[in-house]
């Protein structure tokens, strides 16, 4: 996952809530097996974007308090944030043309 | 791919069949970088890589199979674009007949029109991607579930295949969703189904759990509270005899899913592997087929 950034509970507020740009969070987990499956997705939809979203992973484990507030039950869960509101969400395996979709609107909302 | 290159390949087969489960070959969990790595020292393109790690898994006699019917001199990438193409369009197993609204059989067309530009090496911007993506996702909206899921065949094809080569993988994943959706309707599934399915597959675990724990209970005692791996295996053994007689003793509609689930499952990698081979094979003696740089 060399393009992708992280972010963490210190992070957070800043790089996501605040951020100027539509962001994705793909909260994932070093056992989840599935993240791992989406992780080239997720670095695509990153460089395609780059710019005019930001994309960050997100550790649960290492970051319990991010995982409570946002109410993360699973991994991979994927929170699309606009204007540090979340506009989508999605639970589990997902394609990397609708990640990308909704990420579209939200690029499209945010102008 | 140079004869040197598919001769180093074949050797690296049949250095995994020698030694299998280790990972001699890419799997679907290898890391992106090292499958870039290796398309790179074997003269394929990622894409191609990528299709045949999704429907090849570690099946090795597929490996040799497919790489031995390569042309040599041949272009992966576009061998794999021929693929998609082969997988949206062919008038028997492709996912275009599943659609029958014709703005987003359209979309579906207009998606693998800009692959075949950008194979042939015309330059295709994101702004033409994501507009063809966006227009496919506009018209996806308003079709059932089965003619959806099709036309995310082509949503999974819309992307430049040289920056994004897993797209191609993902149109497996869509015929996936394809088969399901249309097993569900046939089935006329529902959120009841649903939940009377899930209530069943529970009974069916305890049932399982049931019969393997005299098993477990046994070996712990043998064993100073461990279950050794012999027992564990009786207990996988009872685990399935318990849930078996549990369908034999209480038989129902709603597994039908199920095994209609694993039949698609069949008939995904039977379709895909077939459409690698007919392609490879298609290409052989076509001179026409440029190296790879």
């Amino acid at each position: 996952m060399a393009n992708v950034e992280t972010a963490t509970d210190d992070t957070f507020e800043e790089k996501v809530l605040k951020s100027k740009v539509p962001v994705l969070v793909d909260f994932t987990a070093e056992w989840c097996g599935p993240c791992k499956a989406m992780a080239p997705a997720i670095e695509d939809v990153a460089r395609e974007y780059e710019g005019e979203a930001a994309v960050y992973l997100l550790d649960i484990d290492a970051n319990p308090k991010t995982r409570h507030d946002q109410g993360i039950m699973g991994v991979p869960t994927f929170l699309i944030f606009n204007g540090g509101e979340i506009v989508d969400r999605f639970t589990g395996s997902t394609s990397r043309s609708k990640l990308a979709a909704a990420l579209e609107s939200a690029i499209e909302a945010a102008k | 791919m140079t004869i040197f290159l598919k001769e180093r390949l074949l050797e690296r087969i049949e250095e995994a069949a020698l030694q299998p489960n280790s990972w001699t070959l890419p799997a679907l969990s290898t890391p992106s970088h090292e499958l870039a790595e290796f398309s790179q020292q074997y003269g394929v393109h990622p894409s191609f890589l990528l299709i045949l790690v999704s429907v090849g898994g570690n099946d090795i006699a597929f490996w040799r199979q497919v790489v031995e019917s390569l042309p040599y001199g041949a272009n992966t990438r576009l061998l794999i674009a021929r693929w998609i193409e082969w997988l949206w369009a062919d008038p028997s197993v492709g996912l275009r007949r599943r659609i029958g609204d014709p703005d987003l059989r359209a979309c579906g067309d207009s998606i693998f029109a800009l692959q075949n530009r950008a194979a042939a090496g015309e330059e295709v911007s994101r702004t033409e991607w994501r507009a063809a993506r966006g227009a496919l996702s506009n018209a996806a909206a308003k079709v059932d579930a089965v003619q959806a899921g099709a036309a995310g065949g082509a949503a999974a094809a819309a992307w430049d295949l040289e920056s994004v080569p897993g797209a191609a993988a993902d149109m497996i994943y869509a015929l996936k969703t394809t088969l399901f959706a249309e097993i569900d309707r046939d089935l006329a599934w529902n959120d009841e189904k649903e939940a009377a399915a899930a209530e069943r597959s529970e009974k069916m675990h305890a049932a399982g759990l049931a019969s393997a724990e005299s098993e477990a209970d046994q070996s712990a005692t043998a064993n100073g509270g461990t279950v050794d791996e012999a027992a564990q295996a009786r207990m996988r053994e009872l685990y399935q005899k318990g849930t078996q007689a549990f369908i034999a003793a209480n038989p129902s509609d709603l597994d039908r899913r199920g095994e209609l689930r694993n039949a698609a499952y069949a008939e995904i990698y039977r379709v895909a592997r077939e459409g690698l081979l007919h392609q490879t094979s298609r290409h052989q003696g076509e001179r026409s087929l440029a190296p790879v740089a």
